[in-house]
């Protein structure tokens, strides 16, 4: 602008008369057009500036208390924090990405005792020296190179000759742009809880020994009672036989009744023990649905018809014949429940229905259900119906008798085999109970005949007739009881005392079949089998001829699980529970002869 | 392509130019005019229909011819560019906004462009004030293509806030689009668009807001935001607003986006452009007037290797006057200078363009430039 003033007064100093104003009047027109021109631009800016100014000023001092509002809302933060960190009882610290101490809380400090200003930049050794960390270290290390949190880290501490159970969980500390730049340690102190758990851990075995003791107990005690009860059982029966007075009669089959329902009572309380202390045998082996119905019908039949009801056992055809699971268990659970049907219907009928509820591709769930024309329950009675030993009233104990274990039992049979017991009933119009079973497809295959030996054969004609048995039993009234029945059947009986003078009368002998007793003095059962299962692989080594397999049959008073795979490991090839029938025992022969074995699983 | 520009101040003189210039020698097929609302819109349409012409017209705040011999920048007048381009090259249409939102506008003129054109080019200018600038331009990419080649602005009303136009040949809307498509086989459309503007103070987030009305910044209201920030009275909005607008970052992408009004009950802000919810934004101003060498140091740039140029038609932002007064002839000067030909344009509530290479966007506080060239 300078420039254009000197112009102008250069070129009005230049005029000298009229004519030069004439030439040079539109040039300082001209000029001074301009001057006006930037004048206004310079008056505009310094408006603009002016603006600018004033704005600016305010923006810049709101800004400024801005950010003095947000570093005293950061300190405030900060205290809060801090005061956050102080009051939380357990090992708060945070260490940079060279894995030293950057920031602890109070507990920390107080931990290890030494001050957080002692602490920054120093690593857990340097006030811990004798702590090995290495393990500790690489976990920390994985933290900062994964980026993810590792939890429940427990480790022991000495400090001052003092075990110091910790826990801790590790996190990762990331800046803005995701960048891992340390971690943060929560440790807690978990002494006091891991005395505790010591303590409980303790307790807790003294108490399983205990109730090992109590079922070892029951076990005991259920084959000490049984043993006399057998006795009586079996005198009765051999009593029974003698040439009797109607009334002595009548006298002995009470007496039978009675020892029976006692009996069976002792079972349900070892079977309900046994289920308490968890060690109720639960077995998968293939079995047959049709043929178990049939043993259930026959074993109830005579018992409805007694009372003159009508009993009958429906079994869908679909349901395949041949099915995994447990097939004693599943029976005991229909006839008790079938039992209890026939025990409280006094007119009409009880019947089994069983159902191919769903087909799944590994099982079969079967429904089965139990229909009587009984007494009914009420609805009151039925919530307590599957408790243990809860009957719908203490009357219907006085009536019908009972230890109110069956249904409960049933219901824990049941849920072993994934399934679900319940009772629709209208109160004196009767009752279905019903069930549902788990059990297992068996692939059907075509079985190759059994190849029956000839000796088998030979045997399995003379089942029924005469067979020459070796029995190996200790107790006196046992001893006369089973050879009362097996002499009924029509067998040869020689007795041995114990195992010892068994494997020598095997020695000598020459036996159809051994009838084992496991628990005896000189020589246990096992023992016994074991001793004459070498004798006869030596002799079919030694003449290089097939002996024949005696078969032996272990004679069981307690069945407490373990026992089953004991008999069968000491090279027995059965099990039959005392006292036994003839027929079971031509039943069970039948089976281990043809092969048809399921006991073995 | 034969293009001949002129200022008129008063109606006659349009006519008597009008006759004037077209003659057996040059003969338009199309014409770009810029009119202020002070010269009634009406006659100025009226004087161009006794010639075949294609009219691409908008209302203004502020005319804008340069010739290095007038003054340059006109308030109250009409400025006209026309052009000899053979009538396959283009076609224009003028697309009524009634029922219809920017974005379905926009879509409406890109499909338009569509199915004329493979790759149609275009110019565009929008009426009314409630307008969004922004959707106008996506609607038209999303139709088109994101690269489309796009230049115009939002029409004004010498800076009333009451009423924009634009017009064709045929008649006028205060609520529609007019658009010219050119063949880019034929016809090569380039320009750039330079703000120079700054941020200034800290960042703040859009908690609140719908279109192009802003109801709170970092949750407080937005007028009391702005007022409090830069120690302003009522009476001086929008007015000031202009000056010193929104700097809008959302997505990477940087916009200026000027307070154009205010709503005093709702404590709102409206801007020349959409400001969406949760983008950051700071406050901005021209740093001092060498936001103006910043601009003509983009020209120059840009010129070095723009090649051969027929006509330039400029979208200068009303705002961008308002802050630099008379200032603003120099950057408009360079690029006169540098090509020896003639600016023509106006001063807009809204830009519309291509800056060198990206994207087709909206803005505000620019100087935005096109260049056509018949190839």
């Amino acid at each position: 602008m300078s420039k254009l003033v000197t112009d102008i007064i250069e070129k009005l100093n230049s005029i000298k008369s009229i004519g030069d104003f004439e030439e040079s009047r539109n040039q300082i027109l001209e000029q001074l057009m301009l001057l006006k021109k930037d004048n206004e631009a310079i008056h505009f800016k310094y408006d603009r500036a002016n603006k600018d100014k004033n704005i600016i000023y305010a923006l810049l001092t709101k800004t400024s208390t801005d950010l003095n509002q947000a570093v005293s809302d950061l300190k405030i933060r900060a205290e809060e924090l801090s005061t956050l960190l102080s009051a939380i009882p357990a090992f708060v610290y945070f260490k940079n990405e060279k894995l030293e101490y950057q920031l602890v809380n109070n507990a920390f400090e107080e931990f290890i005792e030494k001050k957080l200003t002692d602490l920054i930049g120093k690593k857990v050794n340097y006030f811990l020296p004798e702590y090995n960390s290495s393990l500790y270290n690489n976990i920390e290390q994985e933290v900062l190179t994964t980026g993810l949190p590792v939890y429940n880290i427990e480790e022991i501490i000495v400090k001052n000759q003092q075990k110091i159970y910790l826990s801790t969980n590790l996190a990762p500390v990331k800046n803005t742009d995701g960048l891992v730049i340390g971690l943060v340690g929560v440790s807690y102190d978990i002494t006091d809880r891991k005395n505790y758990e010591i303590e409980l851990t303790k307790a807790k075995e003294q108490a399983e020994a205990g109730t090992r003791a109590k079922s070892e107990f029951l076990a005991n005690m259920s084959h000490e009672i049984r043993t006399p009860m057998n006795g009586i059982i079996g005198m009765a029966e051999i009593l029974k036989q003698s040439s009797l007075t109607n009334e002595q009669l009548a006298n002995l089959e009470a007496i039978e009744v009675s020892a029976n329902s006692l009996l069976s009572l002792i079972n349900d309380v070892l079977d309900f023990s046994k289920i308490e202390a968890g060690k109720l045998d639960f077995e998968i082996i293939e079995f047959n649905l049709r043929n178990m119905l049939g043993d259930i019908e026959r074993i109830l039949v005579t018992k409805a018809n007694e009372k003159g009801l009508d009993f009958r056992v429906v079994c869908d055809d679909t349901i395949p014949a041949n099915l995994q699971g447990d097939p004693h268990r599943l029976k005991q659970i229909i006839l008790n429940l079938t039992s209890n049907a026939i025990k409280f219907t006094e007119k009409g009928h009880v019947e089994v229905v069983i159902k191919l509820e769903k087909n799944l591709p590994k099982n079969h769930l079967l429904r089965f259900e139990i229909n009587d024309t009984g007494i009914g329950v009420s609805k009151e009675g039925r919530q307590s119906l599957f408790k243990e030993f809860s009957q719908v009233d203490t009357s219907t104990t006085r009536k019908y008798g009972g230890t109110g274990l069956g249904l409960s039992i049933s219901k824990r049979l049941v849920e072993m085999m994934n399934g679900k017991i319940d009772m629709n009933s209208k109160f004196g119009k009767g009752s279905t109970f019903w069930f549902t079973a788990m059990l297992g497809r068996v692939e059907e295959t075509e079985k190759a005949p059994v190849i029956i030996e000839k000796e088998n054969l030979d045997l399995l004609s003379r089942i029924d007739k005469d067979l020459s048995v070796l029995l190996v039993e200790d107790n006196k009234i046992n001893q006369k009881i089973a050879v009362h029945n097996l002499t009924q059947a029509g067998y040869k009986v020689e007795l041995a005392e114990n195992g010892h003078q068994a494997v020598i009368k095997y020695k000598n002998g020459n036996f159809d079949l051994i009838l084992m007793d496991v628990l005896m003095p000189v020589m246990n059962g096992f023992v016994a089998t074991k001793k004459i299962r070498a004798i006869e692989s030596y002799r079919a080594h030694k003449n290089k001829v097939c002996i024949h397999h005696v078969p032996i049959i272990a004679l069981t008073a307690n069945a407490m699980k373990g026992d089953r795979e004991a008999c069968l490991a000491a090279g027995m090839d059965g099990y039959i529970s005392k006292p036994f029938k003839q027929k079971d025992l031509a039943e069970l022969l039948h089976n281990i002869l043809s092969g048809n074995m399921q006991q073995p699983a | 392509m034969k293009t001949k520009s002129f200022k008129a101040s008063q109606l006659s003189m349009l006519e008597a130019k009008l006759s004037e210039i077209i003659n057996a020698n040059f003969k338009p097929s199309l014409a770009f005019v810029f009119a202020s609302v002070e010269m009634d819109i009406a006659s100025v349409r009226a004087a161009f229909e006794n010639y075949n012409l294609v009219v691409f017209g908008a209302s203004s705040c502020g005319e804008i011819y340069f010739d290095g011999i007038s003054e340059g920048i006109y308030e109250g007048s009409v400025t006209v560019s026309l052009v000899e381009l053979k009538q396959e090259f283009f076609a224009s249409t003028l697309i009524d906004g009634a029922g219809l939102n920017s974005m379905e506008l926009g879509k409406k003129v890109g499909n338009w462009g569509k199915s004329l054109f493979k790759s149609p080019a275009f110019l565009i200018a929008v009426s009314g004030l409630m307008a969004n600038g922004q959707e106008v331009v996506e609607g038209v990419l999303e139709t088109v293509g994101k690269n489309t080649i796009m230049f115009g602005g939002l029409a004004g009303d010498d800076a009333h806030f009451k009423e924009t136009f634009v017009f064709d040949q045929h008649s006028i809307i205060d609520n529609a689009a007019v658009a010219i498509a050119f063949d880019t086989d034929f016809i090569d459309i380039r320009g750039l668009a330079s703000s120079g503007w700054v941020s200034i103070g800290s960042d703040k987030i859009v908690t609140k807001a719908i279109g192009n009305k802003v109801f709170t910044i970092d949750n407080e209201p937005a007028l009391k935001v702005y007022k409090e920030y830069l120690n302003i009275k009522d009476d001086e909005l929008p007015e000031i607003g202009v000056v010193y607008p929104l700097l809008v970052k959302k997505d990477k992408r940087e916009v200026l986006r000027a307070v154009v009004g205010i709503d005093k009950d709702e404590q709102s802000l409206v801007f020349a452009g959409t400001v969406p919810q949760g983008s950051i934004v700071t406050f901005s101003t021209s740093p001092g007037f060498e936001v103006i060498d910043h601009t003509i140091k983009d020209i120059r740039l840009f010129f070095e290797d723009a090649g051969k140029v027929d006509l330039m038609l400029l979208f200068s932002c009303m705002a961008r006057h308002r802050a630099l007064g008379p200032v603003i002839a120099e950057e408009i000067n360079e690029a006169m200078q540098i090509t020896g030909l003639p600016v023509n344009g106006f001063f807009t509530y809204g830009e519309i363009g291509n800056n060198g290479p990206s994207c087709c966007d909206f803005y505000n506080e620019t100087f935005t430039l096109a260049l056509i060239t018949q190839k």
